[in-house]
């Protein structure tokens, strides 16, 4: 049975987060929708950049957004629901990747995306694909909101739930074991 | 290589999405029948929704510490037991045991004889016995 498509109102998309998380907590459905719509392509990216599959990064996504507006009741005065619900994401995502037996291949719908790029260019992103796996969580989560996501460091330090000083030092940090993991998995 | 070009190179690493809004639209009302759905349990007494799914992961905590909390619970158990079993005693001094040997006499007799008995008062079969025990101490 198909489900009703979530309608786009205008007038409740241009509105502020804050403004329409007091309309959901009242029960406005068109403020729910609003949200979604505006949070489900970031969240989808992020969790695909962290999971590799488009299958698990659309479950991961669907579930982060279920389990913010869930547990709505949760967010704290002043938090964000653009923190709260990238927070929830990268945790799941984390999860995912911890539960994940470690011999099993990551399906890399990605590097299926990017075939179209010569090979050499291909192989060095890669390497550095594969040089932001290996970041520490706190660092991966910088430098996805950072550079993907393009927030401004006060906004990663909202998400990272660090001081915005904290967050500068940690996309510094990250930037520069990335270069020390891709000079390491040079052949 | 510059935090500029890394950066950029990241970037690239991001792609483009490529899905149509048919995807998005699927997306969006899965999430909301999914929310649908928990607040349907939760209005039916099924429990908080929010307290079900923060619930998971300590659940899950707890399993994973019981079985190593039972192990050092029966360890300390075992140890306890071994220590009371093998605790040193001192063992009561044992009561010096006036022991004869057989060829021993006692002059007094085990008959309840007096001991202030007078050897005067012996009589010859005594009075060798006497005799007898007299010439062992010399």
């Amino acid at each position: 049975m198909a489900r009703p498509k979530v309608a786009a109102d205008p007038k409740v998309d241009d509105e502020g987060d804050e403004r329409l998380v007091e309309r959901f907590r009242g029960g406005d459905g068109a403020a729910f929708d609003a949200l979604v719509r505006r949070y489900q392509r970031p969240i989808f990216g992020l969790a695909l950049r962290y999971l590799g599959n488009e299958a698990d990064a659309q479950d991961v996504a669907q579930r982060a957004l279920v389990q913010a507006f869930v547990r709505v009741a949760d967010l704290r005065d002043g938090q964000s629901f653009r923190a709260w619900v990238f927070r929830i994401a990268a945790n799941l995502a984390l999860n995912v990747i911890r539960d994940r037996k470690p011999e099993a291949p990551l399906c890399d719908d990605v590097a299926v995306a990017l075939a179209r790029e010569p090979v050499v260019e291909e192989e060095a992103q890669r390497r550095l694909r594969q040089a932001v796996t290996r970041l520490p969580p706190q660092q991966r989560l910088v430098v996805e909101l950072r550079v993907f996501q393009e927030l401004p460091f006060r906004a990663v330090a909202e998400i990272a739930e660090c001081s915005e000083d904290a967050a500068k030092v940690n996309f510094h940090h990250a930037l520069k074991k990335l270069r020390v993991l891709m000079n390491e998995e040079e052949p | 290589m510059t935090d500029e070009e890394l950066q950029a190179r990241l970037r690239r690493l991001a792609g483009s999405s490529d899905k149509d809004e048919r995807f998005w639209d699927e997306m969006a009302a899965n999430v909301r029948a999914a929310w649908a759905a928990e607040k349907a349990r939760a209005d039916a007494g099924g429990g908080k929704p929010a307290a079900a799914v923060a619930d998971l992961a300590a659940r899950r905590r707890r399993r994973w510490l019981a079985g190593p909390m039972a192990g050092a619970l029966a360890l300390a158990a075992a140890l306890l037991l071994w220590m009371r079993v093998h605790q040193h005693r001192p063992t009561p001094a044992a009561a010096p045991e006036l022991l004869l040997a057989p060829d021993e006499i006692s002059l007094f007799g085990s008959d309840g004889d007096e001991a202030d008995e007078m050897i005067d008062e012996l009589d010859a079969p005594a009075l060798d016995r006497v005799a007898q025990g007299l010439k062992k101490g010399a």
